[in-house]
């Protein structure tokens, strides 16, 4: 017999359910039980019906909700989100700034125009300084004051080097020389790590016990097996910088290497406790000898069957023909080398960095001369400039909302959003833009203008430093289509003053209601929520202003440039003529440019007026 | 040694009687504690109004908050009251005024009109029973001076 009977399906909560419920019960079985009051048991079999129905749409609204990144809470799903957008969960930034090392190194022959060629030294990437707050900042270069063009043994002073003249006999003839030399340093701490790895077990997982880790440095196993950080283990090749030998090395000083990666990793970090995890590949190398001989040519496409051939995809990442998906490390010792710790403190301000916590400097041409250690002792370092790009961890919020970003796309930038999309994923250890921003050159139909700003410690913003630029244009070459070119500038930092005046209901406390505007409008104003080319709508500003309990009337709000140095505070040099640049109640900045509220606490200027 | 004919047994009178109202009767509620019917339908039914109002005031003086699943705050919730339960004073006034509350919220249409209680404690004195007596009108079906009696343990 056909059930014509009526349901519907659009309750979802405990209320629509028991209405439902009710509704059903009294239109088929009214002649069964009537009383479906609170207080009765047929209102209570009702309620646990309503209850059932309730939880199980909570939970399908929960898994529904735990699909999407945007809406999902369970920490897992969006670490999977975030791993199948190709984003890597990263712990807080390091920064990195240039220090600039004097030494005094003694001339060979009193009066002698150069330093003795056998005293200069070369400081050796590893050298750890610390700064006064006690940063440790690890120099990631060598800092050559002796150089070796031709790498033939003939070493000379390094052109780059500043030179000025150290102490003078009576005579006046040059006694010693004063060098200085700058180099690259990176905050954040270098360690070792040792794993005993037993038997072959298939992708085998290792945690690093260090959070924040920035950057692998190397693994490498007893047996002399380098593995490589590769994005996915189903790449078996790494590009590789290595030095390049031709005679062109003058100009061109590194070539890039394709090299096989039998022994690989993925990295990946929690999204909880920002602990790092390295997985290795699956396969095990005395069985698989794909895997040990692994060879780019065998790419190169056979077909023996045919004499022509049809257009062929290509993955570049993948030109290997391997069964595996990388060999897994057994019975050897593991070692990781690897780099932590990072955060906005480690902008680190001029000067800062005064200490040398471990020097390795070496002495090419007179490795056991008694003059090295006066050399080596006249040592000093310091910061001509103020560290940058230290970052705290992104937050979850913060790395859900760069899934749309980089959801879009893909291996090559090929709209703005993939250049801003890669931008903002830069690895940490390069230093970390703050905000970016692109628009079309109107020079150059084929150039993209690229504007781009950072933070100090102070949460102000700055000029983004040089050594940031040139590891995003290193970077961003790598993705950029051979035809285009990205001019990265500064963008212009246009500081404001925000004056009004505000009448006050007289029953209230003015000062605490003007403490509340205040309080309010430094959070609207608040740098993390200022981008470029973002423009000021005046009426977002009374609005703030007048949704503060007790505030009558709102007058006379007037954004004032402030430029230069006033009363002692420092502002960005750049004027903007705010009046031109106001259209219907908005303000905007100039091209490329990004407003701030440098100092709010006082830079926001009310006056209360009856 | 007795032999009955089976074609002579019936029903009786009263049987019938019974039989025909409850098939002609509408079931109002379900009569609690529950208990399976050996007449019609699956549970015992109350088909009075009178008998169903008693059963939902014996079930709201006896729930406590809490209990009731997605009504968090159903019932008079008396049992908090005996586990600090010093006086018979203290506790009459606290009842009294949870019973008035639960009762207005839940069973509006009940009109209260007395309530005694009595404890009976026993040997240790620290524990023991009170049996709380209410009385009450029903305006809307003409019942008046209705009893009811619920016991609670002090713990």
């Amino acid at each position: 017999m056909a059930d014509n009977r009526i349901r519907r399906y659009l309750a979802r909560d405990f209320d629509s359910f028991r209405t439902e419920l009710l509704g059903y019960a009294r239109q088929y079985y009214p002649d069964q039980i009537q009383d479906f009051s609170e207080a009765s048991i047929g209102g209570l079999f009702l309620d646990m019906a309503a209850y059932v129905g309730d939880n199980l749409s909570f939970y399908l609204d929960h898994l529904y909700g735990e699909l999407d990144p945007e809406t999902a809470v369970e920490n897992i799903n969006i670490e999977r989100a975030l791993i199948n957008s190709n984003i890597q969960i990263t712990g807080a930034a390091p920064s990195s700034v240039k220090i600039t090392a004097y030494i005094e190194v003694p001339v060979a022959t009193p009066g002698d125009a150069t330093p003795n060629v056998d005293l200069l030294p070369i400081i050796k990437e590893g050298t750890t300084f610390s700064s006064e707050n006690g940063i440790t900042f690890t120099l990631v270069e060598d800092i050559k004051f002796a150089l070796d063009v031709n790498e033939d043994g003939n070493y000379s002073l390094n052109p780059q080097t500043e030179r000025r003249i150290g102490r003078v006999r009576n005579d006046g003839k040059v006694l010693s020389y004063l060098l200085a030399l700058s180099g690259v340093c990176v905050s954040g701490q270098e360690t070792t790590q040792t794993f005993s790895i037993g038997g072959f077990i298939p992708f085998r997982s290792l945690t690093l016990s260090q959070g924040n880790v920035t950057e692998i440095v190397k693994v490498y196993d007893d047996k002399g097996n380098t593995y490589y950080e590769v994005g996915s283990l189903t790449h078996d090749v790494v590009y590789k910088n290595v030095n390049n030998a031709a005679s062109d090395n003058v100009l061109v000083k590194d070539s890039l290497r394709i090299l096989p990666a039998p022994y690989r990793f993925v990295k990946s970090t929690s999204l909880r406790e920002r602990t790092t995890t390295l997985t290795f590949g699956g396969g095990f190398a005395e069985s698989l000898d794909d895997d040990i001989i692994p060879d780019p040519s065998e790419f190169a496409i056979s077909f023996p069957y045919s004499k022509t051939m049809s257009r062929v995809p290509v993955n570049p990442e993948k030109l290997l023909k391997t069964n595996t998906l990388g060999i897994a490390a057994a019975d050897t010792t593991l070692t990781v080398v690897y780099r932590y710790g990072g955060g906005l403190n480690h902008n680190v301000s001029v000067g800062s960095i005064k200490s040398i916590s471990d020097l390795t400097m070496v002495f090419p041409k007179s490795p056991n001369n008694t003059n090295n250690s006066k050399v080596r002792n006249s040592l000093e370092i310091t910061n001509l400039e103020r560290a940058t790009g230290g970052e705290d961890a992104l937050t979850k919020e913060d790395l859900v909302a760069l899934i749309p970003l980089v959801k879009n796309s893909q291996e090559r930038i090929v709209t703005k959003e993939d250049l801003l999309a890669r931008i903002y994923t830069m690895p940490s250890n390069f230093g970390r833009v703050f905000r970016a921003s692109v628009a079309s050159n109107p020079n150059n139909p084929l150039s993209t203008q690229l504007f781009i700003i950072s933070r100090d410690s102070t949460n102000r913003l700055i000029i983004s430093p040089d050594t940031l630029k040139i590891n995003l244009k290193k970077y961003l070459n790598s993705y950029r289509m051979i035809s285009d070119a990205i001019d990265i500038l500064d963008a212009q930092v246009i500081n404001l003053q925000l004056k009004f005046e505000v009448v006050i209901d007289p029953a209230l406390n003015k000062t605490t209601v003007l403490a509340s505007i205040l309080n309010n409008l430094q959070k609207q104003f608040n740098v993390k929520r200022m981008y470029i080319d973002q423009p000021i709508v005046i009426s977002d500003v009374v609005y703030t202003i007048f949704t503060v309990s007790g505030v009558i009337a709102v007058d006379n709000v007037q954004f004032v440039n402030a430029a230069g140095l006033i009363n002692g505070r420092e502002y960005s040099s750049s004027t903007h003529d705010i009046k031109s640049y106001t259209k219907r109640q908005m303000i905007f900045p100039p091209p490329g440019g990004i407003f701030e509220i440098r100092y709010p606490e006082v830079d926001i200027i009310a006056k209360v007026v009856s | 040694m007795a032999t009955i004919n089976f074609k002579s047994v019936g029903q009786t009178q009263q049987q019938a009687k019974d039989e025909f109202t409850l098939s002609t009767l509408v079931p109002i509620g379900i009569k609690t504690p529950l208990r399976l019917s050996s007449k019609l339908g699956l549970f015992e039914m109350n088909y009075s109004l009178e008998d169903q109002t008693a059963d939902n005031l014996r079930n709201l003086l006896q729930t406590n908050w809490g209990e009731r699943v997605g009504l968090y705050d159903f019932g008079a919730n008396l049992r908090p009251l005996t586990a600090d339960f010093s006086s018979q004073e203290d506790f009459d006034n606290e009842a009294v005024s949870r019973i008035k509350n639960a009762v207005s919220r839940w069973m509006p249409y009940v009109e209260l009109i007395e309530f005694t209680s009595e404890v009976d404690r026993l040997e240790n004195q620290s524990t023991g029973i009170i049996k709380i007596t209410v009385t009450y009108d029903i305006p809307r079906i003409l019942v008046s001076n209705k009893k009811i009696q619920v016991v609670l343990y002090v713990i």
